[in-house]
């Protein structure tokens, strides 16, 4: 395991990151979802010992945590980096004297790919390119492990599908693995091997994606219908004004469901109906 | 950890024009009240002063939490904000000297407005600004720039309002029995040794405190 999160928790006055246990094996990328404030960065930044934990364990490569670890890690924050007054040429000169690893040759590279100006001061780019320069900054030593938070914001569709296509080039080495953090939960239905949902402090689920999307679906019913539904395969629900949204674990469904309407459930729908939607009482 | 003190050298570059027009003012401000200590305090003040602005840009620009994914445990950390007021000292003792120079060379000045007590004056306001700089650093690192400014102003004023109380009180005693001219002759004497071995205290007490602090931090 490159990270292995056990019974972690991390008290706030009004937020608690509860016994949360997650792990991050070799070869795997796995996505973190949840809405804001569900406790994704907190997790992230306690892993990297950014935020103290209160209680838990976490272990990264096999091992108890050592500050030195961090020299095979990448990471990329989503809003935290450098000194937006330097330009990529003084990054690199931070760089090659915090990593061991540090590859100016790979990071020029990836500088002179996107198109990113080596003089110009990184507040005068845009967001873009900014995540850009952090991303690269990740991938410029080398590291095992990619730690990211929110890594794709602000890029454009194909600068996004370039990176997810980066993303998964990383894993393809053997004990490469990423743990990334997105709203954009689409990118992680083309390149997660598994997903971890955290909602309010707790993980609601973690799964393969490949499970997720064989077993969850979000039908679609009438008032009538629901009122006929067998309430007990009912995860979450939502009452709109003429219909209602079921969330339903089809291989608890004993009855066929396809009466019912029923689309491609993404990753979102299911968000959606586990924060917003309702637990069915009867 | 050079890589740390490399980030807190590179931002001096965008203050550099600032210190330029400061020291051309304060220059023009010397020869005309003719006392020079003006001019050849005024960078190595400002750029101890930096020690502080770091600080300020990294809450700024949101890097600290980035800081602490690098490969570097605290103490490291802490440690090269100390180191880089230490090289800020150095640079500043350099450029104070050549200014120096420069005065009394290019500038043709008489050379009674120049001395060696003018020199002893600048490394005094610069352990003076070293111990500004120790004071604020672990009180930064405890509750971030922006609070620390009123944090240690509320500490200012309480000290000098029991400090207030406190002559009071001793005026009460009886205040004519202090030899301060014994004090004040020491000071002149020896005010820069005093001052050193001052500055090597408050700055270790300072160095622990801001390890302490830190470690306990989130960001």
């Amino acid at each position: 395991m490159n990270i292995e999160v056990d019974n972690l928790t991390k008290n706030f006055d009004e937020f608690k990151l509860d016994n949360v246990s997650i792990k991050v094996p070799k070869g795997q990328i796995v996505g973190l979802i949840g809405e804001n404030g569900a406790g994704k960065t907190t997790l992230l930044k306690c892993i990297l010992n950014v935020m103290h934990k209160d209680a838990g364990t976490i272990k990264l490569f096999d091992a108890e945590y050592q500050d030195t670890f961090k020299e095979n890690i990448g990471v990329v924050f989503d809003n935290s980096f450098m000194n937006e007054t330097f330009d990529v040429r003084d990054i690199n000169l931070i760089m090659q004297r915090v990593y061991h690893n540090w590859d100016s040759a790979l990071f020029f590279r990836y500088m002179k790919d996107y198109k990113i100006p080596l003089k110009k001061e990184i507040r005068k780019l845009s967001s873009g390119m900014k995540k850009k320069i952090e991303i690269a900054t990740a991938l410029a030593h080398h590291p095992k492990l990619l730690i990211l938070d929110e890594p794709t914001s602000g890029l454009d569709p194909i600068i996004r599908s370039e990176v997810l296509d980066m993303f998964q080039n990383f894993v393809t080495e053997s004990d490469h693995s990423i743990l990334l953090s997105t709203h954009i939960t689409s990118d992680l239905e083309h390149i997660a091997d598994r997903v971890i949902f955290i909602s309010d402090g707790k993980i609601i689920f973690d799964e393969p994606l490949k499970q997720i999307k064989e077993e969850y679906i979000v039908l679609e019913m009438t008032k009538e219908e629901y009122a006929k539904f067998n309430k007990k395969h009912i995860i979450r629900y939502k009452e709109n004004r003429l219909d209602y949204l079921v969330l339903i674990n089809k291989k608890n469904m004993q009855t066929s469901y396809d009466k019912y309407i029923h689309n491609i459930t993404t990753l979102d729908d299911i968000m959606l109906l586990y924060i917003r939607g309702a637990i069915c009482e009867d | 950890m050079r890589g740390l003190i490399v980030k807190d050298l590179l931002y001096m570059k965008t203050t550099w024009k600032n210190l330029v027009v400061m020291f051309i003012g304060s220059l023009l401000i010397s020869i005309a009240i003719g006392n020079y200590l003006l001019a050849i305090s005024v960078i190595p003040v400002m750029l101890l002063a930096s020690g502080i602005s770091t600080f300020q840009t990294d809450e700024f620009y949101n890097t600290e939490s980035y800081t602490l994914a690098m490969p570097l445990s605290r103490i490291k950390i802490v440690t090269c904000k100390y180191l880089f007021t230490l090289i800020m000292m150095l640079i500043s003792t350099i450029i104070g000297l050549i200014i120096y120079e420069l005065i009394i060379v290019i500038g043709h000045v008489d050379a009674a407005g120049i001395n060696v007590d003018m020199l002893k004056q600048l490394i005094m306001l610069e352990l003076a600004s070293v111990i500004v700089n120790s004071i604020f650093y672990p009180v930064i690192y405890k509750y971030g720039c922006e609070k620390s400014r009123f944090v240690l102003m509320s500490i200012v004023m309480l000290l000098l309002g029991v400090g207030s109380i406190f002559s009071v009180y001793i005026n009460v005693i009886n205040v004519q029995k202090i030899d301060f001219t014994k004090y004040i002759n020491f000071i002149q004497e020896h005010g820069l040794n005093v001052l050193f071995v001052a500055v090597i205290i408050i700055t270790i007490i300072s160095y622990g405190l801001s390890i302490l602090f830190y470690r306990h931090k989130d960001y």
